[in-house]
């Protein structure tokens, strides 16, 4: 609830963050409302395959056509699908895992949490595209496996906020109040402890879904994330990338602007409420 | 005793997010050679205002709009950056509020204390003997020169400052709330080492929130209240005969150790400055105020007896006993 | 002093070990655990008699229980060992791959690098001294823009611009192939090529260093745009600066004390933005044609050579955690403050 009050307090108020956030609240709308209604909105069928090959961006064709002459308007329409959905599974499967193994790190300490945040702290400081192309690889190419890839390599972002957030509350008063009163380790975290880290995930998540929007663009970029003909943005970008030196630029440009657009919308949006969150402290 | 200071209409404007606050309203003041004046106060009441703006060091967003701050014959406000730069630390300095802060973490004492004198053209090994001069004044061994600040007691950390401060024995030192960040027995000692610095010719400008602090060494107080001067005498004028009421219930709400009577506390909250209220802005907490006057019209700075100003328009309490 | 700083190296040194071991231990089970013949993998569905599977099997190591290849390639990495290429050509070391293919990714990186801190430290010192200002508001603009570029995207707008369209630059590659009087030594063509004192292959590497470097570099300093502005902004305001000024310290001395505050932080944010540079590197090699270990591991990804993969990722692991360990030491160095 608070959270909901917070946005419109946000649109109401002339504070400076609040262009960032309808700029960026505007594309990432623009790109779900995309995703949803592709099918009604993309002019042709995007794994088409026809004659007119490499045509320059034209009424017929917003954004030209490919090597293939696929529309590429109607792929960068249908490809919204598929990078929503892989950042939607890995971030809600990263926080799933990570954040009650972050609650019973700090709640419990002892072994259990040296040993997790020895593993964790090693994920989390190696480089995340790498890991996440060596467990693609593995896995196989399909947008489910991409978004386990991804989501292992977020894990420790979560755990590390929570597990440090659950440290500090547990020194407070209300919850050695619970423990004296005799309340179970599970019951303690879950009533007392998980209602105050939350604003910490959601920070935690606005940060991390535009990375994720990039890693994921850089799994399909290298081609491990889905198979031809599936409309995937990265996966046009790397197949546009040789046509570009011969002059043919629409087939690279679109789909790399739409990434780059909708990770930029989800990072200003991460601003202005992370903007919010700290102003409201001081 | 000649006149070293001379704040004329000093007016000082924060330019905040959420709007313009106005810190100091049309402050005037004298400050003469040799004497220990101190700016008492609430918080917010503009008192670390008018000493920031004395040495043109305002922080943003705030900015001086009017005013002039005469300091021996020139505008401070109106100098160059260079004749600036030239006057403070060795004509006027200033000690600050948090001994945890005012030092740069980085650098040890020595350096610090002895940049400061040369960047006023003293050479180095000169500066390096006086520093250890200096040290030995504050009663701190000389060989913390080569101490970082996080090495020494918030105290020691402040009577680096003072020794810095000295270092050229100024015509004014500005000392904002140097004590409030300590403990009342080191309190005493940075007081004793002020009282030295007037003894050699050196005005003390004071600031505190405590007006016990105030009557101690003060020879005149000067009360500060949402950015105006209200009230401003000797220390015996202000103790025995307080104009204004509010200097009235500051100096009633003193605890005493040994009475038994309650303390008196001020009721109400300080103004808004972004909105203070019409007329005098003391009248929403005065016991005096009289409707139609008091919430219309601002009440003057007028000399009431000699060397004794008030800003009030029932100056000594008509109603009151 | 010298020796507790001895000591608090040689522990931060130790805290290495288990974090390489963790991701060996993970890269191998996820490499070794899932089902399917590597061998089989690459070699197809072509018939291949089943002595010569066995063979191949034996090279590769797989034939042994994988505990049993577990500890046997932990213990040959301790030498330097890092197993043999499983494909295409199959049975070289793999470190000698990797001894030709990390130069040139050092040099990418140290390059992107410089341009990153370089351009954050401008850009987040201009932000902080126009605070408030429309300056400031662009700075954060830039900072979330340079921030979440696609890689990829942005290097080819480089190369489109700078290559096609301009004819400036070249787009690919470390040196213009035509001039064959260079010859690698140490593989960094920079040294190298001053060392041989051939000015021309300098000036073609350097050439083709600018563009990677410039697209990998700018995406990175939007991190860094934004730290030092913050610190900066909060430096600027603590009382030591007015006291500096309340001294008559002149300006100049007391930004530059105030930066050398602000930037303490921003040391660690450099350790921590190491990993980023390195997976942002992969993004640059595969764009560029850059023949580094990014475009390395993407190779041997499309042979099934797991063992190569295996060794870059180690490889990888152990420089981020020497470069953590060095960034440690500067900011103990660089603080007074922390204790050794």
């Amino acid at each position: 609830m608070m959270v909901i009050e917070g946005f419109v307090k946000l649109l109401r108020e002339r504070k400076p963050g609040r262009g960032l956030f309808i700029f960026g609240f505007s594309i990432v709308l623009i790109v779900i409302l995309m995703a949803i209604f592709a099918p009604w909105i993309a002019p042709h069928n995007p794994t088409e395959i026809s004659a007119d090959v490499f045509q320059p961006p034209s009424w017929k064709h917003p954004m030209g056509t490919n090597n293939l002459g696929q529309d590429v308007f109607s792929r960068i329409i249908w490809g919204s699908r598929v990078i929503l959905y892989v950042v939607a599974v890995a971030t809600t499967l990263s926080i799933v895992i990570g954040v009650p193994l972050g609650l019973l790190s700090g709640y419990r300490g002892g072994k259990i949490d040296r040993v997790l945040s020895m593993v964790m702290d090693s994920i989390y400081s190696f480089p995340s595209l790498i890991l996440a192309i060596v467990i693609a690889v593995v896995l196989g190419p399909s947008p489910i496996n991409t978004a386990v890839a991804i989501s292992f390599v977020y894990v420790p972002t979560y755990f590390r906020m929570v597990r440090g957030q659950t440290l500090s509350l547990k020194g407070q008063l209300f919850v050695e109040a619970a423990r004296a009163l005799g309340v179970k380790d599970w019951e303690t975290m879950k009533k007392y402890i998980l209602p105050n880290v939350l604003p910490t995930v959601l920070v935690v998540f606005t940060l991390s879904v535009a990375d994720a929007i990039l890693t994921e663009a850089g799994l399909s970029f290298l081609g491990l994330s889905v198979t031809p003909p599936t409309p995937d943005w990265g996966y046009d970008l790397r197949v546009g990338q040789p046509f570009l030196l011969d002059g043919y630029w629409w087939l690279a440009f679109f789909p790399g602007v739409m990434i780059m657009l909708l990770a930029m919308g989800f990072a200003m949006i991460g601003e202005a409420i992370n903007e919010r969150l700290s102003l409201g402290t001081r | 005793m000649g006149m070293l200071l001379e704040v004329r209409n000093l007016s000082v404007y924060y330019y905040t997010l959420s709007g313009v606050v106005k810190g100091a309203e049309g402050v005037s003041f004298n400050v003469e050679e040799g004497e220990w004046i101190t700016f008492v106060g609430e918080s917010g009441s503009g008192k670390s205002t008018v000493a920031h703006a004395v040495m043109n060091l305002v922080p943003s967003p705030g900015k001086v709009v009017s005013g002039e701050v005469i300091f021996e014959g020139r505008d401070i406000l109106k100098l160059s950056k260079e004749e600036l730069r030239q006057i403070r630390g060795k004509e006027m300095t200033m000690v600050f509020q948090d001994p945890m802060t005012s030092l740069d973490p980085l650098r040890t004492i020595g350096d610090q204390m002895i940049e400061a004198m040369t960047v006023h053209g003293v050479p180095e090994d000169e500066a390096r003997e006086r520093a250890k001069e200096l040290l030995q004044r504050v009663n701190l061994p000389p060989d913390r020169l080569d101490y970082y600040p996080h090495q020494l007691s918030g105290g020691q950390r402040q009577r680096v400052s003072i020794a810095i401060a000295m270092a050229f024995r100024p015509k004014l030192l500005i000392a904002d709330e140097p004590t409030t960040a300590l403990d009342v027995i080191v309190q005493d000692s940075i007081m004793d080492l002020l009282d030295d610095m007037k003894a050699e010719g050196t005005s003390i400008y004071f600031v505190t929130h405590d007006i016990s602090l105030a009557v101690e060494r003060s020879d005149r107080i000067a009360v500060m209240y949402a950015g105006k001067l209200v009230e401003l005498g000797t220390v015996e004028q202000i103790v025995e005969n307080p104009l204004h009421p509010y200097t009235k219930a500051l100096i009633e709400a003193v605890p005493d150790l040994w009475s038994e009577r309650p303390v008196k506390a001020i009721p109400g909250y300080p103004p808004d400055l972004r909105n203070p209220p019409k007329g005098c802005r003391f009248h929403p907490r005065c016991p005096l105020a009289k409707a139609g006057l008091c919430d219309t019209e601002e009440p003057e700075l007028r000399e009431v007896e000699r060397y004794h100003l008030v800003a009030c328009h029932f100056p000594g309490g008509a109603k009151d006993e | 002093m010298a020796r507790g700083l001895g000591r608090y190296i040689l522990i931060r040194a130790l805290m290495i070990i288990p974090m390489i071991l963790i991701l060996y231990t993970i890269v191998f089970f996820f490499l070794r655990i899932l089902p399917g013949n590597p061998i089989l993998a690459v070699v197809g569905t072509k018939n291949i008699p089943p002595e010569q599977l066995k063979h191949l099997e034996h090279l590769a190591g797989l034939d042994k229980p994988l505990y049993v290849q577990y500890f046997d390639y932990l213990w040959k990495m301790l030498h330097g060992d890092l197993g043999v290429t499983l494909a295409s050509p199959m049975g070289k070391p793999v470190s000698s791959y990797i001894a030709l293919r990390l130069p040139a990714t050092i040099e990418l990186t140290i390059f992107a690098f410089t341009v990153s801190v370089l351009l954050g430290i401008a850009t987040g010192v201009l932000g902080a001294i126009r605070k408030g200002t429309k300056t400031d508001t662009a700075m954060r603009v830039y900072s979330i823009v340079a921030y979440t570029l696609f890689i990829p995207w942005f290097g080819m707008m480089l190369q489109y611009l700078f290559g096609v369209k301009l004819h400036w630059l070249p787009t690919s590659g470390r040196i213009d192939p035509s001039i064959t009087s260079f010859h690698p030594i140490t593989g960094l063509y920079i040294l190298d090529s001053i060392i041989q004192g051939n000015w021309t292959a300098l000036g073609s590497v350097l050439e083709h260093l600018i563009l990677p470097s410039l697209t990998l570099g700018i995406v990175l300093s939007g991190a860094y745009t934004r730290l030092v502005r913050n610190n900066l902004v909060d430096v600027l305001s603590q009382d030591f600066v007015r006291a500096y000024k309340a001294r008559g310290v002149p300006d100049r001395k007391v930004l530059l004390y105030a930066l050398k505050n602000a930037f303490i932080p921003v040391v660690t944010l450099m350790g921590l933005q190491f990993a980023i540079l390195l997976g942002g590197a992969v993004l640059t090699e595969t764009t560029f044609n850059w023949p580094g270990m990014g475009t390395f591991i993407m190779d041997r990804i499309s042979y099934r050579d797991y063992n190569s993969i295996q060794g870059a990722v180690i490889v990888f692991a152990f420089f981020v955690g020497v470069i953590s360990l060095i960034v440690d030491v500067i900011y103990a160095l660089l603080d007074p403050r922390v204790e050794y």
